[in-house]
């Protein structure tokens, strides 16, 4: 099975394709990737996969499945994915016996938790407003909201 | 090249980043922005966590210790300053009830609020409340009796009140030595299993077992009520810890041998839990602490352990400890 990633102008697409493997099309769409700005971002690289094989395996992916807030590091990483798992097929196909299965799945995880980790640790010791700070988060809270949701666990804020 | 802003993150990145997160940046995790706000709790809520206090070189100091995280976080002395000094009655829905000297009152260790009753004229044992002291119907229940008096004493207050009222009974000269709340009732217990009840509604106090001791029910240190779905469940220890539940159709204590998903913290207020998903392990354990670390007593394997996995800390004989539910989140 192959996966392919293209662009429609408004996001990001997959698209199964059975038996046929197309190398080609595959660095297309990861060269097309490569030269679209923005869209959404954010998104961990574990859930839009599951999603994604979520879809193939309900069988409603025989056409397209829409990847809405992807955003281009986890839509590189899944590109390396398909990738991968398009050579792991090419190479079965080509030497049966060698079974070099790769484990993209693991690779997705470790991406995902490397990245909360970081982030995680980016928090560890800091105030709400340093949190803001770090983040360019804008505060929508009150003066009055924000002491009111501090008041009940005044404890965490000394 | 554009990038999507961080208040913007899907709520289950959040609920990922938020898990990797140590306990007091969790909370302020929550109040980064509105968006944020909508994380879930990353600690065990069924789980009651541990107040320290205790006295070292910088003076009075207060500590949380969460079960499920392994954490333990001091809380600054002006926070905890009510703590100070003051003897702990009970500890049910996050607050504490207080005594020092004659005052009394309500003390909430997570919000720091302080909610003053009118001062005690009795001597009491043994004092639980209903519900959160902010609640309108919350009473608070104080009751004394001892081997050397043949009265018992019993005195109920609710916050806002100008007075305790205080009602004089006749009683049989034995030491009352836990009283939990439920349903209305507020059930005492008295050596050797003796147990009566006060109601709430007509202020009526009756005995529910006759006022011989059970032979039955005997007990190293003293015994101790917990309330668990409307059940009331008496646990007394020898060498082994015994459970009893109060049958309140043929008004008789009868053993329990099973305590199926529950776990049992004692403490000066008692509690049961339900150990299920995470906590599971916890299920059939009798928690308590015996100096220096947190102990449990396995109802299956009949035996005693030291806490490992969770409250796995030493805590120095010189510290007070009380089990607390965990904060609002």
């Amino acid at each position: 099975m192959l996966i392919f990633l293209f662009d429609r102008g408004q996001g990001f697409r997959v698209r199964k394709i059975d038996g046929v493997v197309d190398f080609e099309e595959d660095y297309v769409a990861e060269l097309r990737w490569r030269h679209i700005r923005g869209g959404g971002s954010g998104g961990g690289g574990v859930a839009l996969w599951q999603t994604i094989k979520h879809m193939i395996e309900d069988g409603c992916a025989d056409t397209e499945i829409p990847l809405p807030n992807v955003n281009s590091q986890t839509l590189s990483k899944v590109l390396e994915y398909c990738k991968k798992h398009v050579e792991a097929a090419a190479d079965k196909e080509t030497e049966p016996e060698d079974d070099k299965e790769t484990e993209p799945e693991d690779d997705m995880k470790a991406w995902d938790t490397d990245f909360m980790k970081t982030v995680a640790d980016m928090m560890k010791g800091k105030s709400p407003e340093e949190f803001r700070k770090t983040f360019n988060i804008k505060n929508d809270y009150t003066p009055e909201e924000e002491a009111e949701v501090k008041k009940e666990n005044q404890w965490a804020f000394e | 090249m554009e990038s999507r802003p961080w208040y913007d993150l899907p709520v289950e990145i959040l609920n990922l980043i938020h898990s990797r997160l140590p306990i007091v940046e969790q909370f302020h995790f929550r109040i980064v922005c509105k968006s944020w706000h909508l994380v879930e709790a990353h600690f065990e809520r069924n789980l009651p966590w541990v107040l320290c206090h205790f006295w070292d070189d910088s003076g009075p100091n207060c500590s949380f210790h969460i079960p499920s995280l392994n954490q333990t976080h001091i809380v600054s002395d002006h926070v905890m300053v009510n703590l100070w000094d003051a003897g702990i009655s009970a500890s049910k829905h996050g607050w504490l009830l207080l005594q020092q000297s004659n005052e009394t009152f309500f003390f909430n260790p997570f919000s720091a609020k302080v909610i003053k009753l009118p001062n005690m004229d009795i001597s009491f044992n043994r004092a639980t409340f209903t519900s959160s002291p902010t609640c309108p119907d919350c009473i608070c229940f104080a009751i004394g009796s001892s081997k050397s008096c043949d009265k018992i004493l019993i005195s109920t207050c609710s916050p806002g009140d100008l007075k305790w009222r205080t009602t004089t009974l006749d009683g049989f000269n034995k030491v009352v030595e836990d009283v939990v709340y439920s349903n209305g009732s507020f059930y005492c217990v008295f050596s050797g299993g003796v147990l009566g009840a006060f109601f709430v509604e007509d202020y009526s106090w009756s005995m529910l077992t006759d006022t011989e001791p059970n032979n039955r029910i005997f007990s190293w240190s003293r015994l101790q009520l917990v309330e668990s779905n409307g059940e009331i469940l008496l646990v007394s220890r020898t060498t082994n810890f015994c459970v009893f539940k109060f049958d309140q159709s043929d008004m008789v204590w009868k053993d329990v041998n099973k305590l199926g998903n529950r776990a049992l913290f004692l403490g000066c207020t008692s509690f049961a839990v339900e150990a299920e998903g995470k906590t599971s392990a916890l299920a059939g354990r009798i928690y308590y602490h015996e100096y220096p670390r947190f102990s449990f007593y396995s109802l299956h394997t009949e035996k005693t352990y030291t806490c490992e996995d969770f409250y796995p800390w030493v805590v120095p004989n010189a510290q007070g400890k009380i089990w607390i539910e965990p904060p609002s989140f």
